[in-house]
């Protein structure tokens, strides 16, 4: 539950052992590198590597084949490939010129086949023509043209009625004729350039069309018969091409990929050049997890020019340490939320396990109901198995703190006196503990929301002041809003208040007043300048002069106090939530017992799927907000950088 | 009449179908495909006009089938909105039926004096048929300039025509028959938005300033092709200009009258309020320059009217210019022009 200790790492090596030491940290999949600056006073002995990558070309014909292929990209083990570069690329010349062939020869046979179709599809339509075909294109002084005319230009042969041409229409839908014209020969070209400007679309009856009508229509699903067996068999061919050679495309695509995705690393690489220089050698820093470095040192025992050194990772002040959470099984899937907000710097505390319990308590109170609570684990549960996804983890611990405040509140799917007899059982008791709609429960529910949120925002700045002197920024610890002043403060009011209103003790004297809360406030007013003081050990004016300080302070105490008041008003929605819930839930019933016998159960599991989704998704919604804005801010900057390690992808991408 | 709460759904309908519209992804599709049937392909399986071409063979479709069905679908949706938004005897509603009788009206003067007037009948159309004020296969039916008149007897047309009748042997006057079919044509609709029972008057000024933007853009238009191609002179200029007034007042026009050549004229315009849509552009053609403001007016009428009579009219403005787009992509690609050609003649 802390973050993961780093190592810094530098590799220094000869240049011709440069590519294998790339792969080797790209497929160790721990390797975080960083850009080495380049001093100048180094003048021009160290130089940035800026080579092309010279298998982009072959990884960039290899999945074109897949994707010819329909092959899913996916890795394979490439240890058994004998193929080198050479042989690779022969293989993926000759392989992508015979899938080529294919869609060249397939294309040729579809568009014959739709020929083929758009001649049957005439023909249905001509079937009331007993004259035979050959007779009709026999004819000498006479030219004839089938096809189709929209119904519109149908209606204007009329007015063309002077020109030379033979018009018979067979069969007609509400947009087109089907149709034949004749014409003498020396005028065919004045006729089809009427009928074209009449929109007439020419469909070609095959010249291997016999016949009447029927024989041709007859020969021609013959043909089609045919030219659709020899599509298929070709597509056959074609994929059993594919099946027997997509093992080897794929252990090449991995070791191209491979190859490839390493040598994009050649960016952090910098190489000492010159005269005087034997032997070019490069150099490249990085950090790995301080629990791998064994292993990692043992990957590059093959190359016996390449060092591998491990400082401290804090030792460069040039790199910022990158920050790998750790965390145990419970906790990890809440990394995904403290990543939204921010990572912690390295010196800093992972806001992690603090995240996942209040988290799934919070949400477990605004969303109590036994029932609802373990469908949300099986719906989270079934999302991780199907989707590997990362919420349906977290779905899974916050179903089962809804089902265990379920039990609370006495409510299996909005039915509230379910678990009546078990509460007699175990408990004697008459009736459940927690009725949230009781009118004199409501109050003690909003006022245990509120002081949820008071134990919430003090754990907060407890944590803060203990950062801030492990992180030796004694200023804040003490006179920062989210330190001890404030502590003080804060805690004061709360006490004062809470003495007052239930207890009616009033202990707002000026004992207590000048030391718990005037004196904290003018501490947190005072802030920037003792800090500083303490510091540089000597109290100092305000750059900007007394005047603007004050203004500025002023105004910053006035809304320190004011977000102490809303941060801590903000957990009613806490409580908010429990009343909605069951409101929501006395709803469905409502409407279910308007339904009648029949539509009840329906209604009520609608009403159950639809309060679980819309209720959950805003409680889950408003709890982080309640994580970030009331108790993140007072404690975690986020400001870290994350531990990016270079992998290998087998997926396509845009870059692909 | 229809009350506040239906004539807000009729809008919001329009606007609903304006969301539909050609993005300019599709544009970019289209410029790049090589054949009218690709085109006629992507618009029947990617586009809205799916329904309109789903009978269509794209392999074989002829070029002009494929603009009379983008034509008439601009047609069949103006005429479902307006089914919901005009009363029966409405007659403001038929101010897109009466543009497209003066472009028949135009072509079968030009097809007159052409010797060829039975070649009309190809620009007629059954849908126009239905709703025209004259019977349109009767004009297609024309020999003469009489023949003309007398099937345009009854109509806004004939008093404006009436007169133009050519000399023995010699042509009709196309432009002035133009003048004054425009003239007529526009004094018709401005006439009918006033007339029109219930239209709020900001409705009213909204909907005059679509067409009165139009007339005036035609007048710069008038000036520019003028000075350009022909070097009239003022006075001769100032006869063919439209009698309709917008933006621009009887001073700016005597500007732009007495420019010495056409690029002063661009700069004039420049300086008026139709200069912005100037700039945006490269201004190879003026028509482009005219569709473009056309176009920019119209957007922000739709978006921001709140009279449904006016996001219709602007509706149907968006909807001829995307039409148009169409067609000059589809007239592109039939010529081998290039598709970054092809994408500058496009407005919008």
């Amino acid at each position: 539950m802390s973050i993961e200790k780093m190592t810094l790492v530098n590799i220094v090596g000869q240049r011709r052992d440069l590519d294998a030491a790339l792969l080797q940290c790209a497929a160790s999949g721990i390797f975080h590198p960083e850009t080495i600056p380049v001093s100048p006073k180094l003048g021009d002995k160290f130089k940035k590597l800026s080579e092309d990558n010279p298998y982009a070309d072959m990884l960039k014909r290899v999945v074109d084949i897949l994707i010819m292929s329909g092959v899913k990209p996916a890795y394979r083990d490439y240890s058994s490939l004998s193929l080198d570069r050479e042989n690779m690329d022969d293989f993926i010349r000759d392989f992508t010129g015979r899938l080529n062939a294919y869609p060249q020869k397939i294309g040729a046979l579809s568009e014959e086949i739709a020929q083929q179709q758009q001649a049957l599809i005439q023909l249905e339509h001509v079937m009331s023509l007993d004259v035979d075909f050959d007779a009709i294109f026999a004819c000498q002084y006479l030219k004839v043209r089938f096809g189709r005319i929209p119904t519109e230009s149908y209606e204007k042969l009329s007015f063309y009625k002077e020109r030379p041409f033979i018009f018979q229409s067979f069969d007609h839908d509400a947009d087109y004729h089907w149709c034949v014209y004749f014409a003498p020969s020396e005028e065919i070209d004045m006729v089809d350039n009427m009928f074209s400007s009449l929109f007439f679309e020419r469909i070609r009856i095959p010249d291997y069309a016999h016949g009447t009508p029927s024989e041709a229509k007859a020969y021609i699903k013959q043909c089609l018969e045919d030219e659709n067996a020899k599509k298929e068999a070709l597509e056959k061919e074609r994929d059993k091409l594919i099946a027997e050679h997509s093992e080897l495309i794929l252990q090449i695509y991995s070791k191209l990929k491979c190859i490839s995705d390493s040598l994009k690393l050649k960016k952090y690489v910098l190489v000492m050049t010159g005269e005087d220089t034997v032997v070019e050698t490069f150099y490249m820093t990085g950090f790995i997890p301080q629990c791998e470095e064994a292993a990692f040192k043992e990957a590059f025992g093959a190359l016996d020019s390449v060092d591998i050194i491990y400082q401290p990772p804090e030792i460069d002040r040039r790199f910022k340490v990158p920050v790998k959470l750790k965390n145990n099984r419970f906790f990890r899937p809440y990394e995904q939320f403290v990543e939204m907000y921010g990572v912690p710097s390295y010196k800093g505390i992972d806001p992690t396990p603090f995240l996942a319990i209040t988290y799934t308590i919070l949400f477990g109170i605004m969303f109590g109901d036994l029932g609802q609570g373990i469908l949300i684990s099986i719906i989270g549960w079934i999302m991780f198995k199907w989707k590997k996804m990362n919420l349906g983890k977290i779905m899974m611990r916050i179903g089962v703190s809804s089902a265990v405040f379920g039990c609370l509140y006495g409510s299996v799917f909005g039915f509230e006196h379910v678990l009546d007899p078990v509460y007699k059982a175990l408990f004697g008791l008459d009736e459940k503990p927690i009725e949230p709609l009781q009118p004199d429960m409501i109050n003690i529910i909003l006022l245990s929301a509120i002081a949820l949120g008071v134990v919430l925002i003090l754990s907060s700045m407890i944590f803060n002041i203990i950062l801030n002197f492990k992180q030796k920024e004694y200023g804040k610890a003490l006179f920062g809003q989210n330190g001890i002043a404030g502590l003080v403060f804060y805690g004061s009011v709360i006490t004062a208040a809470v003495l007052m209103m239930m207890f009616n003790i009033n202990i707002l004297t000026p004992a207590f007043i000048l030391p718990c809360v005037v004196l904290p406030i003018l501490l947190i007013f005072l802030c920037e300048p003792l800090s500083r003081a303490i510091k540089k050990h000597k109290l100092e004016k305000p750059e900007d002069g007394i005047g603007s300080f004050i203004l500025e302070s002023f105004f910053e105490c006035f809304e320190v106090v004011l977000s102490f008041v809303s941060n801590t008003v903000s957990f009613l929605r806490v409580g908010g939530f429990v009343l909605s819930h069951a409101g929501m839930m006395l709803v469905v019933f409502t409407l279910a017992d308007m339904a009648g016998p029949v539509a009840y159960i329906p209604v009520v599991i609608i009403g159950n799927l639809f309060v679980m989704a819309l209720e959950g998704l805003i409680a889950g919604i408003q709890v982080l907000r309640l994580e970030f804005y009331e108790m993140f801010s007072r404690f975690f900057d986020g400001d870290g950088k994350e531990y990016e390690p270079v992998t290998i992808s087998y997926e396509l991408n845009e870059e692909n | 009449m229809l009350n506040g709460y239906s004539s807000n759904a009729i809008m919001t309908k329009a606007r609903a179908m304006y969301g539909k519209r050609l993005t300019a992804a599709d544009f970019q599709e289209l410029a790049r495909k090589r054949t009218v049937g690709e085109i006629a392909s992507y618009l029947k399986s990617q586009t809205y006009y799916a329904g309109e071409l789903r009978n269509i063979e794209e392999h074989m479709i002829h070029r002009g089938q494929l603009e009379l069905l983008l034509r008439r679908s601009l047609f069949d949706r103006y005429s479902r909105l307006c089914a919901y938004q005009y009363e029966k005897d409405d007659g403001f509603y038929k101010y897109l039926i009466m543009f497209q009788e003066k472009r028949l009206i135009m072509s079968a003067i030009r097809l007159l004096n052409s010797g060829s007037p039975q070649d009309l009948i190809l620009e007629v159309h059954n849908y126009l048929q239905q709703h025209a004020t004259f019977d349109l296969f009767a004009l297609a039916s024309v020999k003469s300039f009489d023949d003309l008149l007398e099937v345009l007897k009854g109509t806004v047309y004939y008093a404006g025509l009436k007169g133009l009748g050519p000399d023995e042997g010699s042509m009709i006057d196309y432009n002035a028959c133009e003048y004054a079919l425009n003239t007529a044509y526009y004094s018709r609709v401005l006439h009918l938005i006033e007339r029109h029972a219930g239209i709020p008057k900001k409705a009213q000024a909204q909907l005059r300033g679509i067409f009165l933007q139009r007339v005036e853009l035609m007048n710069l238009s008038i000036i520019y092709r003028l000075k350009r191609f022909y070097h009239t002179e003022a006075q001769q200029i100032k006869k063919q200009l439209l009698p309709f007034r917008y933006k621009l007042n009887d001073r700016q026009f005597e500007e732009l009258l007495n420019a010495r050549s056409e690029q002063e004229v661009l700069e004039l315009i420049g300086k008026t309020t139709y200069g912005k849509y100037l700039v945006q552009q490269d201004f190879k053609q003026i028509e482009a320059f005219m569709a473009n403001a056309q176009y920019q007016m119209t957007k922000k009428l739709i978006h921001f009217s709140e009279y449904s009579p006016v996001v219709i009219a602007a509706f149907m403005w968006q909807l001829q210019i995307e039409v148009e787009n169409i067609v000059s992509i589809i007239e592109g690609v039939r010529y081998n022009l290039s598709p970054s050609e092809i994408e500058a003649q496009l407005v919008g």
